[in-house]
């Protein structure tokens, strides 16, 4: 715990003083995000310091690869539903990200079934990214196979998006948008997907 | 998008370059997190924020509540699991802490089955918090997520207790090789308060453990020279 009591000490006393106003005004008034994020769990892909992010800006979901299941109402795949539930209908958030990365310990386990040996659970998460394996499996180095199915990772959680009710009423509407991103952790890239050409673009 | 790709350009401009060989470092070699965080996807409790985060330091789950599932469950909710699984059995973290905060809504949809009614998804997530918030319900505070304050402490003390349920976990705390924690932040003043195991209760950190530190269960032998504890 003494690192996060540190860490949260700098934050007392650095952060808060500067944030404190926003703070107790979203105490008192509620959020309302703009954005929901959903990324990976990893340690080195945050988004909130990827974006720079100040409070009541994001909404976010992490979990292992990042991955936005299909709607299926009997699977049980239900806590990044229920997020992205709560975001869009609850909240009203008028964007949503995915955001992906590269050296992304989910997609390994994806293409090397003994990572999942012994790990209880990820097995089944990850077998949510079998149309992403077979996508790619024309690709014969691995370390380009493997961009390409984080890559691919984002499109299929952004197809699976449209796959809900919700999502594709208001996206139809012009209500919400949704986007695609691989953060580079080596080179600190970030790369946004164009959805009509279905390349990643590096900003800037 | 230019919101995000502005903070992106603030991120390149200010952080990366003082963390740039640290990223390298962590392409090269891969993360080695001493912590899983398990946290509420509320936009103003950010656990990175919250804990001047460095990248490669936390590993980090986030849904609605920071709700932990029961290990044994036939419904699904793989993703919490998964993520835990990986952290603890591939990862080896060595601290697994959950950060509960107030105004929470996903506590308040748990207290309040209006306010699930009608979102998908959302009313099962929270059904899983019952437990914990069963007991609240009667003393009146629900609904707009105000004044949960305790629903919400009962909520970390239910996830920690469901953690200690998954047996790669009960046998790495048993042998020491894994601590498990709690905390509450409040976002309207800025408080974190930790979850002291003996007493059950949150001790804000500002109030430097004097408490829990000098008085809590079990510790009385610490207080120093002069200070006079409830004992005495």
């Amino acid at each position: 715990m003494d690192r996060l009591i540190e860490g949260y000490r700098a934050f007392r006393a650095g952060r808060w003083p500067r944030e404190r106003a926003q703070y107790e005004e979203l105490a008192a008034k509620g959020q309302k995000p703009a954005t929901l994020v959903i990324a990976c769990s990893d340690s080195r892909a945050d988004p909130a310091t990827i974006f720079d992010a100040a409070p009541g800006e994001l909404f976010v979901v992490r979990n292992v690869a990042g991955i936005v299941p299909p709607y299926e109402t009997d699977s049980g795949y239900h806590g990044t539903s229920a997020a992205l539930a709560f975001a869009v209908v609850t909240l009203g958030v008028t964007q949503i990200l995915v955001l992906g990365h590269a050296q992304c310990g989910g997609i390994a386990a994806a293409l090397d079934d003994s990572l999942t040996e012994g790990v209880p659970f990820l097995g089944n998460w990850i077998a949510l990214l079998e149309p992403v394996r077979a996508h790619s499996a024309h690709i014969h180095d691995t370390a380009e196979r493997h961009t390409a199915m984080e890559r691919d990772c984002v499109a299929l959680s952004l197809a699976n998006l449209m796959t809900f009710p919700f999502v594709t009423e208001r996206v139809t509407a012009g209500r919400l948008r949704l986007h695609g991103a691989r953060f580079g952790i080596a080179d600190g890239r970030l790369e946004i997907l164009d959805r009509a050409t279905g390349a990643f673009v590096a900003v800037e | 998008m230019d919101r995000l790709i502005r903070g992106y350009r603030e991120f390149r401009k200010n952080r990366w370059p003082e963390e740039r060989t640290n990223y390298a470092r962590l392409a090269k070699r891969g993360q080695r997190p001493e912590y899983l965080l398990i946290a509420c996807s509320d936009s103003r409790s950010d656990p990175a924020t919250v804990f001047s985060a460095n990248p490669g330091e936390f590993f980090v789950v986030r849904n609605v509540a920071a709700v932990v599932p029961p290990y044994e469950d036939d419904k699904g909710f793989y993703g919490t699991r998964a993520a835990i699984a990986y952290a603890v059995l591939a990862l080896n973290v060595r601290n697994v802490v959950v950060m509960g905060h107030a105004r929470c809504g996903g506590v308040a949809a748990a207290m309040d089955s209006k306010v699930a009614e009608s979102i998908p998804f959302l009313r099962e997530w929270v059904s899983l918090l019952k437990p914990a918030v069963e007991s609240q319900i009667p003393k009146g505070h629900h609904g707009h997520g105000h004044g949960n304050t305790d629903a919400e402490r009962a909520a970390v003390k239910l996830s920690i207790e469901r953690l200690r349920g998954y047996p790669f976990i009960a046998e790495r705390e048993k042998s020491g090789a894994i601590h498990v924690d709690g905390l509450h932040f409040d976002i309207a003043n800025g408080i974190l308060a930790v979850l002291d195991h003996d007493t059950g209760a949150f001790e804000p950190v500002e109030r430097p453990g004097l408490f829990s530190r000098w008085f809590g269960g079990g510790r009385r032998a610490a207080a120093p020279p002069g200070i006079r504890t409830a004992a005495e």
